[in-house]
Parts: structure tokens; sequence; C-alpha cells
């Protein structure tokens, strides 16, 4: 019981719990503050910008080979890849060092009447896609655009596909064409994204190499 | 009666003067050094510039966005092309300088429409005139060289000028290449091969 009792005023124990209240007494308030200052620090440092980053980033969907994806309500799938190597310009109009690579997209409205419903929604229905072949085999990210003259490396495309996206309600087939370095094929992907509407980038992984 | 109470200083005075010249000089000098420090720092517009690796016709010259290699100069009055859909035939009153160049882009797709010839004090902006694809805008990715040529339109006083010996083109994407690495190649416009008219061809990625 005596433990509980405070220590009798003029000891050496009374004098010490007097100066550790006193110091807890003097800095309460600074204290308390800390607790509401540091986590709101930390917020407004960290979480804040972070959160920020987080919502700008633009999401990036892999797709294997083959396997279709969502996106606009239609339902994507790249069919087919090719690489055709340059053998030089006398020889079949690509240029050594060179490669031609072309992949075939096939785009389908997901339901009846939901690409009809997406069609009539001004953004999509103006909208188009925008593709670029990325490569990693040098260990920098490289990009190249769609070719629009395909036919100067005497590559036609098929009667049946379209080298454009466009949002009717129909079923299409997508082929794009792209000029890459000799080295580019084997660790590249197909990134494809919507002029307007979801911000979300499809990544197709290529038809591997025979 | 003596006067040697004006002989007489008090004891430390001789330090406090020593000090008081020493804080004179001391200030004195750092107003020196911020002077100088002042005078030598580059501008506003010099901290932000771009850096500039300059070159030569024939060599090789690299910047963050693209490897450039000038192959050679011409001039001519008038202007042809008939590649693309739409023929070409422009002359003009000055003359045409015909740089052709081979650029790599590096990373990615580069349009260098905001090239630039430099000779003495005047500035000369690419031309956009020759149907694509040009090497201004060209759909060529990155790692392959393409071929072509980058056109400026100038005054013959600047053809005729001594600075003409000296110019330079510099190859950019942007207006302003703030802080970036940009290829610049220097040119002597006198030592250019000049024709009457010359047939400008599409720019392309050629065997490598």
């Amino acid at each position: 019981m005596t433990d509980d009792l405070p220590a009798p005023p003029g000891t050496t124990d009374h004098q010490a719990a007097v100066r550790r209240r006193g110091w807890w007494r003097t800095n309460l308030v600074a204290l308390l503050s800390l607790l509401v200052v540091v986590p709101a620090l930390v917020y407004v440092v960290v979480a804040l910008p972070a959160n920020s980053r987080a919502q700008s980033e633009t999401a990036i969907d892999r797709v294997a080979y083959g396997d279709s994806t969502e996106l606009g309500g239609y339902s994507w799938t790249l069919s087919a890849s090719r690489e055709f190597p340059g053998e030089g310009l006398d020889e079949n109009d690509i240029p050594t060092g060179s490669s031609l690579v072309a992949a075939i997209i096939d785009v389908a409205p997901v339901e009846a009447g939901s690409a009809d419903n997406n069609a009539a929604d001004d953004d999509l229905a103006s909208a188009s896609c925008d593709v670029t072949l990325t490569s990693r085999a040098s260990g920098d990210e490289r990009s190249w655009r769609e070719l629009s003259n395909e036919a100067v490396y005497n590559y036609r495309l098929d009667e049946a596909t379209t080298s454009y996206c466009s949002f009717d309600g129909e079923a299409f087939e997508l082929e794009v064409v792209f000029l890459t370095p000799d080295d580019a094929y084997g660790s590249a992907t197909i990134d494809l994204s919507l002029t307007a509407g979801d911000p979300t980038i499809k990544r197709f992984a290529l038809q591997p190499a025979e | 009666m003596t006067r040697a109470g004006s002989a007489i200083r008090s004891p430390g005075s001789h330090g406090r003067a020593l000090r008081r010249v020493g804080t004179t000089a001391a200030v004195i000098a750092l107003l020196a050094v911020g002077a100088t420090i002042v005078g030598t720092a580059p501008t506003d517009d010099e901290v932000i510039a771009p850096f500039e690796n300059v070159g030569t016709v024939g060599e090789t010259v690299e910047g963050r966005e693209t490897r450039v290699l000038v192959t050679g100069i011409r001039t001519t009055t008038s202007l042809t092309a008939s590649y693309a859909f739409t023929a070409l035939d422009a002359p003009t009153e000055g003359t045409w300088v015909i740089v052709d160049t081979v650029i790599t882009p590096r990373v990615n797709s580069v349009g260098l429409s905001n090239s630039e010839l430099r000779i003495g004090e005047y500035l000369f902006r690419a031309t956009d005139i020759q149907p694509s694809p040009s090497l201004l805008l060209f759909p060529f990715g990155p790692d392959l060289p393409v071929t072509g040529s980058v056109i400026f339109e100038i005054p013959d006083f600047a053809l005729e000028s001594a600075d003409a010996r000296t110019a330079t083109v510099v190859y950019q994407s942007r207006t302003v290449s703030t802080l970036d690495d940009v290829p610049i190649v220097r040119l002597d416009l006198t030592t250019a091969e000049s024709f009457d008219t010359v047939e400008l061809e599409a720019a392309r990625v050629e065997d490598h």
C-alpha cells in the first residue's frame, strides 16, 4: 500500500516527481501540437503528391498474345503479327538493318447494342486510336509510330483490314505496320489507346517469332 | 607643463584601430569578390541555354534526341520535287541552301522543324516547303538513319557575307531547346556546290 502513496514533501523522490510533472505540464501543448502537425506534414509532403502522381499515371493493361481485352465497349484481340527482315532496298524494298513489323488486331463490339450506345457517345464516335510499337531490346525503351506509307516498303494491307480505328458499332480488323531496327521485334509490344474516353493503355504481346 | 597626455593612448586603442582597418579591408574584399562573382556569372539566358555539340561536315554529331551527319551542301535558285502527290516547283529571289543530312533519332520519332541556319547575326528557320516525307516531319523512329535534306531560303547578301564561311546549322525539334543538348554543324557556305535547279528526293531510311 505504501508504494501507492505519494512521496512525502521534501524528499528526493518528491522533488523528482514534481520535476517530471512540471516537464509534462510545460510541454503538453507542444506535444499535442506535434501529434497533429507531424501526421499532417507527412500527409502533405508524402501522401498528397503520391496520390496525385498515382491519379495522373495512365493505367497499362498487359495482354498476352491471343488474349482479348475490352476498351471503350469493344473487344480487342491481337490475332497475328510478323517481322519482315530487311534484305536491302534493291532486294525486298526494306533497308538492311531494319525490319518491317506488321500486326492485325481484331476489334468487335462487346455485345449487341453496347457499341451502338458507345458510338452514340460524342467522345467515342469521333475518337480514333493511337498505336505505337515499343521495344526494350537495348535496355532503353524505344517507340516507333505507325507507318502511313507502307507501300514504299512493298507492303500491301489486306483488303479486309483497315489502318485506322472507326467506332461505328461494327467489327473491324486493324492492321498496323512499323519500320524498326532489326533487333526490335523480340522484345516489342504494341501499345494501343483511344484518343478520347478511357485513357487506359492496352499493351499487346506480339506473336512469338518462328 | 608637459603635454604628455596627448601622446599617451589608452590601453588597447592600437588594437581597436587595427581591428577597424582589418574590418574595412575585409568588407572591401567581400565587396570585390561579390562584384567579381556578379560580373562573371552567366546571365539568366546563359544559365538555361542549350548545350551545343558542335561538329563539321562529314562528322557525326550527337544531341540528346538525334545523331546528325551532314554529307553535303548545295545551293540553287530553283527547287523541284516530283515524288509527292503534288509536285513542287519553287523558284526564289534569293538562294535555297540545301543541307544534305543523315539523321538518326535516338529515343522517339523527331521532327526537326525548328532547325536554324545561323550566318553571323542572322538566323534563318528551315523551310517546310518540301513535301512529306521530309526530315522536318518524318515518321521514322529511333535507330533508323534517315537520309534527306534540310532546306533554308536566304537572301544573297547573307551568302556573300564574310560570315558565310562560318555558318552553322542547329538541328532542333523545339523553338527553344532549354538545357537540352543540340547538335550543331559548322558549314562553309562558300564551298557549296551551286546548281540551276535541284530536284529533291523523299527522306527515307537507307540500307545500313
